[in-house]
């Protein structure tokens, strides 16, 4: 069970002193449901700013959990750090243009390109809100607080947003529009209950397991055979967030599938099944020797078949593709699950993403990984001996007048 | 001719043959691998492929625009190069067609940051040091190296077959290609060792009879 933090401010924010660790408590909540609903009641701006600064502060896998907390905090320490911050009092088109300029510098390097800037964000805020305040008895607000675009943001940048970063005694502003007095009002505690349970980082760990099979089908090939060793698919995906990861098991299926034609090649060629087989006479049967014998100057042993084949032996050289490409596909899958170790994700989506790359670079390194002619040679080399022996039968057949 | 899929490759089939046609071993592979497939090979068919999103593919095209060439995708291919979503064997392809094509500098700028990645998160580092070896440059032969003592057999075949583009290198800048070969040779997977073998031999110098010789 990973071991969670959780920052409150409880300290005295004009006195600030050493940090404390001290053994889990409770959750200290004043009324996060209040706290929460009033945030709802924010601008897009400042929820969106609200959201960024969780997300630099906690990541975007945590963001991301926020709407469906799992499992009870265990193992935890309350680091209590006093702070203090002074924010600017300005205008509120000012506000709204300062923050609309820091949403255009502030996303985070791992956000998908084009939702660095607030859509994404404000949807999950929607979700968190949602969730938090289900079962709210009554939408309560915060006195004195702000509201609209001028409303300073609830959670100050750089400090965790799961944490109360409201001082007790908490000085705090009025609003804008009606501070005149220095009189400090007291802001109830801001923390988000869900995020106590949720990681920080984003990075995505991936264990696969391999599960391949060779099977004929597929299409008919436009030489004599074809092997198909691409196709995989990533099945059984279960992810799991943790703390600074998203670990990822899942099963990779690889049906490598090998065709040949049937009866007839590419340009008529006649099957030929054994010395025996009826399509060999007695003026055919010298040419029925040499297509079939293994030219060795060619990929080591690739035979002419000018008019003659043999189905069989083709299914046999398919077939040694099929288990080479067998043999590299585990690795080629742990190239793919070695990448997919150096991304993160932004959320379960990023995760999907990402596993949906598996199959295009399982092909890529598969493809890579072919010899450049000493796979080709390898094959026709491993049937080349039965090629031969057919050849040389079919031979000491004809020659003894063995054929019509 | 079928059209980019724009999905993880289904279907595909696996150009086992060598293929056939104008260009080196690697060019007639991506000829093959996409008229097997039912691909074009026109300049605008592989313009079209380029865009298909799937590595494998794009890789093939970029290869094959670069032997044509035709300046018509530089600027595609440019992208392609340089863009980091897309699989780094498309990436190092892109930047071997932009070379040549007379670009080398942008194709030596991406090689050089592919070069930098992971080596054992994708075949782009080891196909990198070996398309800047082509270019001349020796710098990816320690990830080479080091590709060949992964104990993952698809990285050191990937890592064996960019030995032959260090020959012409060899001697210059810690380049020892013929001791590479000789790991290579001793690889405990079978199918490195074969390669290595396959390329002395087509290599018929008299070091690589000698490496040979004692194998």
């Amino acid at each position: 069970m990973p071991s969670h933090q959780r920052f409150d401010s409880s300290g005295d924010a004009r006195h600030p002193g050493p940090s404390e660790s001290v053994p889990a408590p409770p959750a200290i909540l004043t009324n996060p449901q209040e706290s929460l609903i009033d945030l709802a009641g924010a601008s897009v701006e400042v929820r969106a700013r609200v959201m960024r600064s969780l997300q630099r502060t906690w990541g975007n896998a945590a963001v991301s959990q926020l709407v469906a907390p799992e499992g009870a905090n265990a193992g935890t320490t309350t680091l209590r750090m006093p702070f203090h911050a002074s924010i600017r009092r300005v205008a509120s088109t000012d506000v709204r243009a300062a923050s609309g300029a820091q949403a255009l510098v502030l996303g985070r390097a791992d956000a998908e390109p084009g939702s660095e800037h607030g859509d994404e964000l404000v949807s999950l805020f929607e979700g968190i809100v949602a969730a938090a305040t289900a079962n709210a008895p009554q939408a309560g607000s915060l006195p004195g607080a702000p509201s609209g675009a001028a409303a300073s943001p609830p959670t100050p940048a750089g400090t965790p947003a799961a944490s109360a970063p409201t001082p007790a005694p908490a000085p705090a502003s009025p609003p804008a529009s009606e501070a005149t007095a220095e009189a400090p009002v007291r802001l109830p505690d801001i923390t988000i209950p869900a995020l106590q349970e949720v990681g920080k980082s984003d990075a995505v760990k991936g264990t696969f397991t391999y599960s391949g099979s060779i099977a004929r089908g597929g299409a008919g090939p436009s030489g004599f055979g074809v092997t198909r060793s691409f196709d995989s698919k990533v099945t059984g995906i279960t992810v799991t967030p943790k703390s600074g990861t998203y670990e990822v098991a899942a099963t990779l299926e690889h049906p490598i599938k090998w065709q040949v034609r049937s009866g007839t090649g590419p340009s008529g060629q006649v099957d030929i099944t054994s010395e025996t087989d009826s399509d060999i006479t007695k003026t055919n049967f010298p040419t029925v020797v040499s297509d079939l014998t293994p030219n060795m100057s060619d990929l080591n042993g690739r035979p002419p078949r000018t008019k003659f084949w043999a189905e069989d032996l083709t299914i046999k050289h398919e077939k040694v593709h099929a288990d080479d490409d067998h043999t590299n596909a585990p690795a080629a899958m742990g190239v793919a699950a070695t990448w997919l170790n150096t991304q993160t994700a932004s959320n379960m989506v990023g995760v999907a993403t990402l596993l949906g790359g598996i199959p295009g670079r399982f092909a890529a390194a598969l493809l890579a990984a072919l010899s450049t002619e000493d796979g080709e040679k390898h094959a026709y080399g491993d049937g080349a001996p039965s090629y031969k022996a057919r050849a040389e039968e079919i031979k000491k057949k004809g020659d003894k007048g063995d054929y019509k | 001719m079928n059209g980019p899929p724009g999905d993880p490759p289904q279907g595909l089939v696996t150009p086992h043959d060598q293929g056939s046609g104008p260009g080196d071993a690697e060019d007639r592979r991506a000829r093959a691998l996409l008229e097997e497939n039912g691909y074009g090979t026109d300049t605008e068919a592989l313009r079209q492929t380029l865009r298909s999103g799937v590595g494998i593919l794009q890789a093939a095209a970029a290869r094959l625009l670069g032997l044509s060439g035709s300046r018509a995708a530089q600027d595609e291919l440019i992208r392609l190069a340089r863009d980091p979503a897309t699989e780094e064997t498309a990436r190092v392809q892109a930047a071997v067609a932009l070379a040549r094509l007379g670009d080398e500098g942008a194709a030596r700028e991406v090689l050089a940051s592919i070069l930098q990645l992971p080596l054992e998160a994708s075949p782009g580092p080891l196909q990198a040091a070996g398309a800047l070896a082509e270019l001349g440059d020796p710098q990816g032969f320690s990830v080479v190296e080091a590709g060949l003592r992964s104990d993952n057999r698809v990285i050191a075949m990937i890592a064996c077959k960019q030995l032959p583009a260090f020959v012409p290198l060899d001697g210059r800048d810690g380049v020892n290609v013929y001791r590479a070969f000789a790991a290579a040779l001793s690889h405990p997977e079978d199918n490195v060792a074969a390669e290595a073998r396959a390329q002395l031999e087509a290599l018929a110098t008299d070091q690589a009879r000698s490496l040979l010789q004692r194998t």
